[in-house]
């Protein structure tokens, strides 16, 4: 089942000379349960592509369709509502709201949607993610590892169709980053969670079933791992 | 300029907003400072003015000086404007109807002294010779003689003198004994003739006190005719004003008659030590300095914290390429400079203009209500002293702002700066919210709310300032409130606009005659003919109210059981204005024509200050069954017959709630009022003639034009025309002051809340500035636009009211305490400035909501995901 598919995506920013192709007619498609890793150099657009998947940056041209929704055909206020409940994000910085405690971090997209939390569910996050003592601590109580792993409970808690993270262990030591990377495979494996990942870290992307490579805004190589 | 100063300069231009909000701040701090210290200078300026309008151009006087002294004075090189005025003596004035006042005193005045002395010409031109004269209009208004421009006087001039010889001057009354008889004569030296050729306002009291028994001509002093035995006084300034006491000194023997001085003038010179005024006035700017230093102080206090928060990376990259913590001092420093530069010119520039325009638009207003006679304005008057101490104070404000945020930035090591560490940590409680607030505002509310909380130091100054102009707002509108409502009510009683004493004791024709001229001009409206005696009456218990009667046995009065005494004003009014009164109260004019049973109307209600109760009260004495007749004692000496007390009786027609036209409808404590017809006096007092007192009042839509034709009408009729009691004036000076109260204290909050309004604007837009990643991360986790403004609302809902709940109740007790201090002299009920609260109120949110919608617009523009990529903002 194709989870998401890309359409002669194209990003330009500026205009007239200094105007910059980021995305160059880029298309491909996701299954579902699939863990592709995204790499390239820096400024080869693999980020501006994970911003478009995400709904967070708008396309000059072409089209995106997560789970059969052609997401950009959406006005702001859908596509935001879109976004807390089919797309899990996930940052190098894990951009998490420094007032709300983790659960509360975790629980916000749920929070958004005026919904209570599943106990369990959120329970079983916690543990998961080795968060359990830790619930009601601020962000800035946290190690960086923590926090990346409070975010990964964020981008989860709704069982988005799609989780999409940008370096996310680019801030963190190899140990730390090991368990994040490990985290993302459990819920790709258990859940069948489709997951893109944006990594520079050769190591991460050998993990992935796809490696898709992007220089100049445009796919070099499209490759999968195994599967 | 060195790296780091120009790495400042680089960073005020590129926050332009904020850079712009804190010279604003700057400027209407300066500008304020201004305001005070040029109105400080403008009133002194003014004080001098009016002073040398109202006492002279001069700084001391030598008094009976010979002509070798005045030229001896003269020629001293440390005296300036010497004036000459001779005392040439009295001449009788022919038909004065003022019995003190016989004469006419003549004058003589050299050019100089035209210009020194406080002449003001009304009508014509001065005299140009010894043969021309001004006259003053005092002397129609009050002498009752008419003079016009052009007419010949010829006058037998000479000196006062009592039996003894003594010569007399203007400082000695009319020597008259008590049974009146005249002790001093006037010895005529010579005749002179005058052609009259100007007319001037009655002059000073110095010049002309207020028993002076001459009405002061003034001519052309020719002083070639100067002999010796001429009284001679000199009037002169000193080139040096601080050196006129030593210069006096050495003048000392020079006159006959001693040396004084224009003190008043040199007080507000600022020569003389003892120094009221200008004490007042500078500890008045002090206060007000103060005021405004603190609120300028929260604002640019603000800005720089921000802005070092904000630079902290910026100072830990200089730090660590090697720049010292005295640098990065230096730098905080800088930016005040730079920010000072600007502004305090501006803010000088803009407060001179400020009060320039106010004075210019006020100035009017101010001289109507401090004298009607003396045409001098409050204008704007700059003194480089008062820009300069303005200017150093700004610049004190801004310095003192800036020490703490540059103390701040220096002890910021390298490394916590660049990884921003020094930052608040934030604690699970801190940002603690009951559960309640999340069920009733939802998650937005509940954001909301923690971020007030944990930006709740950065916040406290906007909270401060606005809590600040809230009590400053509504305690200034309630203090104009009650001020406006006391000078009201003080007038609200007198249903007239002018009034006119009679000071005789009977009625007389031509009183009666003028009276109903009056009441026939277009400019009266309505008029009452008012003449009152003060009579007792005694009363049985059974009579009177309970309450009443045994408050007066409490109080010693009368003992149980004995009669009691009640004070009967009884007014007698003309009859028109009775008929009046009884068809308002629909009365039968029938009842009052008997004249074998001569009848009035009661009016029992009587309002006064309680010594006992510290309060006012409103009371009445009789009960409810009217009184039938009232036997009233009227006269000197007791009711047996000794002296010349007499008993007579009046029948009640009824009990009215209210006076006639001209007459208050309340008495004073243990008092009632009775009206009657004038007409009735004769059958009431048939064998006693009450000692009167009497006034006439009018209504008038113009009042000030009816109070010239009625001036013209009573001299016409030969009665004195100065003692006209114009409510209207009264009431116009009284709301004049209360404008320029207004004016000042609006504009006082006005510009302050300004300074609130910049402080807010600068504390939200930063805050908002400062979380742009994080409200991309809520745009990103799936935050709609709508539940963003939500929690923006929630946000700006909790800061308003945050700042009225401490605000709201302290400036309730504030007009609390105002009414109270009001209350002691005006009695009326509290209550609270409604509008000023509700104004205030709306403001508040105004502010808020407008700071935080102008900062949210400008991030809104930017892409959610540069700040999502931006680590540090």
């Amino acid at each position: 089942m194709t989870i998401l598919q890309v359409k002669n995506l194209t990003k330009i920013y500026g205009k007239g000379d200094t105007a910059v192709t980021a995305l160059n007619n880029v298309s491909f498609s996701v299954e579902k349960g699939e863990f592709v890793a995204v790499i390239g150099p820096s400024g080869s657009g693999k980020s501006t592509l994970l911003h478009i998947l995400g709904g967070v940056d708008t396309p000059t041209s072409g089209k995106v369709y997560i789970d059969g929704t052609d997401i950009y055909s959406l006005d702001s206020s859908r596509l935001a509502i879109f976004r807390r409940r089919q797309i899990g994000l996930i940052y190098q910085f894990y951009n998490l709201i420094p007032v709300l405690n983790v659960e509360e971090n975790i629980t916000l997209p749920l929070l958004l949607d005026g919904r209570k939390e599943d106990k369990n569910r959120l329970q079983e996050l916690l543990t998961t993610l080795g968060l359990k003592e830790r619930a009601h601590h601020l962000p800035n109580q946290l190690s960086g590892g923590q926090q990346q792993r409070a975010s990964i409970g964020r981008a989860l808690i709704n069982n988005p169709a799609l989780v999409l993270a940008d370096e996310p262990t680019g801030n963190l030591d190899s140990k730390n980053s090991e368990e994040i990377i490990s985290l993302l495979k459990l819920y790709n494996r258990k859940y069948n969670q489709t997951l893109i990942v944006i990594t520079h870290d050769e190591k991460i992307a050998l993990q992935a079933d796809r490696i898709i490579s992007i220089e100049d805004g445009a796919i070099a190589k499209d490759e999968v791992i195994r599967r | 300029m060195n790296i780091v100063n120009k790495v400042t300069l680089k960073w005020l231009i590129m926050n332009k907003t904020r850079t712009i909000v804190t010279i604003i701040g700057v400027i209407l701090s300066a500008a304020m400072i201004t305001a005070v210290t040029t109105l400080i200078s403008s009133a002194q300026n003014y004080a001098i003015k009016f002073t040398i309008a109202e006492e002279g151009d001069w700084h001391a006087v030598a008094y009976d000086v010979s002509s070798k002294g005045i030229e001896a004075i003269s020629k001293r090189d440390d005296i300036k404007d010497a004036a000459v005025v001779k005392n040439s003596g009295y001449a009788l004035l022919k038909g004065s109807i003022n019995e003190y006042k016989p004469y006419l005193y003549i004058m003589e005045l050299d050019d100089k002294a035209f210009k020194t002395l406080p002449v003001h010409l009304t009508e014509g031109r001065l005299p140009e010779n010894e043969k021309e004269i001004l006259i003053s209009d005092h002397i129609s208004g009050n002498g009752g003689v008419q003079y016009k421009i052009g007419d010949t006087l010829t006058l037998d001039v000479g000196d006062r003198v009592m039996g003894d010889g003594i010569v007399l001057g203007q400082k000695n009354t009319y020597a008259v004994s008590e049974d009146g008889e005249v002790l001093e004569k006037l010895v005529v030296k010579e005749t002179r003739t005058f052609t009259v050729v100007g007319v001037c306002k009655r002059l000073s009291y110095r010049l002309e006190n207020y028993f002076a028994p001459g009405y002061t001509i003034l001519t052309k002093l020719n002083p070639q005719e100067l002999t010796d035995d001429d009284d001679l006084d000199i009037y002169f300034k000193a080139k040096n004003p601080r050196k006129i006491y030593d210069i006096a000194d050495s003048l000392q023997d020079i006159g006959e008659n001693g040396l004084d001085y224009n003190s008043e003038l040199l007080r507000f010179m600022g020569v003389s030590n003892i120094d009221n005024f200008n004490t007042v006035l500078l500890r008045l700017g002090a206060i007000l300095i103060v005021l405004i230093m603190v609120g300028s102080i929260a604002l640019i206090y603000n800005s720089f914290s921000i802005s070092v928060s904000e630079r902290k990376k910026q100072f830990g990259l200089l730090s660590g390429a090697g720049a010292t913590s005295r640098q990065i001092k230096h730098s905080v420093f800088f930016e005040a400079l730079a920010i000072a530069v600007i502004g305090i010119p501006l803010g000088v520039m803009s407060g001179i203009l400020g009060i320039g325009v106010t004075l210019y638009f006020m100035g009017d207003l101010f001289a109507s209500m401090i004298t009607t006679n003396i045409p001098v304005s409050l204008t704007l008057s700059v003194s480089p002293l008062s820009i300069v101490v303005a200017a150093l104070v700004a610049l004190i404000t801004i310095l003192i702002s800036a020490y703490i945020p540059a103390r701040r930035a220096a002890r910021v090591s390298a490394m916590d700066a660049i990884r921003q560490t020094t930052e608040i940590k934030l604690t699970g409680k801190q940002v603690k919210t009951s559960r309640l607030t999340r069920k009733i505002f939802k998650i937005e509310g509940d954001l909301g709310m923690k971020n007030m909380k944990r930006n709740r130091r950065r916040y406290r100054s906007t909270v401060i300032s606005l809590f600040i102009s809230v009590v400053l707002f509504v305690s200034v509108s309630a203090f104009s409130m009650y001020l406006r409502d006391s000078v009201m009510n003080v007038y609200e009683n007198q249903k007239y606009d002018l009034l006119y004493s009679i000071d005789s004791k009977s009625l007389k024709d031509s009183t009666i005659s003028a009276f109903n001229d009056i009441l026939s001009l277009d400019s009266v409206k309505e008029g009452a003919l008012v003449r009152y005696t003060y009579c007792d009456v005694k009363v049985q218990k059974e009579q009177v109210q309970g309450a009443w009667y045994e408050e007066k046995v409490s109080q010693g009065h009368i003992s149980e059981g004995q009669d009691a005494l009640v004070h009967v004003d009884l007014y007698s009014v003309d009859h028109d204005t009775f008929t009046d009164y009884v068809r308002e109260l629909g009365l039968e004019e029938s009842l009052f024509e008997n004249p074998a049973s001569p009848a009035g109307i009661l009016v029992d209600k009587q309002h006064f200050f309680d010594q006992n109760m510290q309060k006012y009260r409103n009371t009445s004495i009789f009960d409810e069954h009217k009184p039938e007749t009232l036997s009233l004692s009227v006269g000197y000496g007791d009711s047996d017959g000794k002296g010349n007390r007499r008993r007579t009786d009046i029948a009640i027609a009824a009990v009215a709630d209210k006076a006639p036209f001209g007459i208050q409808d309340y008495a004073y404590k243990d008092t009632v009022l009775i009206i009657i017809d004038t007409g009735a006096e004769k059958s009431l007092f048939a064998d006693i003639e009450p000692e009167w007192n009497g006034y006439m009042c009018f209504s008038s839509d113009k009042p000030f034009k009816a109070e010239e034709d009625m001036k013209k009408i009573l001299s016409d009729a030969g009665l004195s025309s100065t003692d006209i009691y114009n409510v209207a004036e009264m009431l116009q000076d009284n709301r004049n002051l209360i404008t320029i109260l207004s004016v000042f204290s609006y504009g006082f909050i006005i510009l302050i809340s300004l300074i609130t309004i910049a402080n807010v604007f600068n504390t939200i837009s930063t805050n908002v500035n400062l979380r742009r990643r994080e409200f991309a991360m809520l745009k990103s986790v799936g935050m709609t636009d709508r539940s963003f403004r939500r929690m923006m609302n929630f946000e700006c809902i909790f800061y308003g009211l945050k700042a009225l709940i401490y605000g709201l109740p302290v400036s309730i007790f504030l007009t609390y305490l105002i009414y109270q201090s009001v209350n002691e002299g005006v009695d009326m009920a509290f209550y609270l400035p409604t509008q000023g609260i509700l104004i205030s109120i709306a403001c508040v949110f105004l502010v808020v909501f407008s700071s935080m919608i102008y900062s949210m617009r400008k991030i809104g523009r930017e892409n959610i995901l540069d700040a999502l990529k931006n680590e540090n903002l």
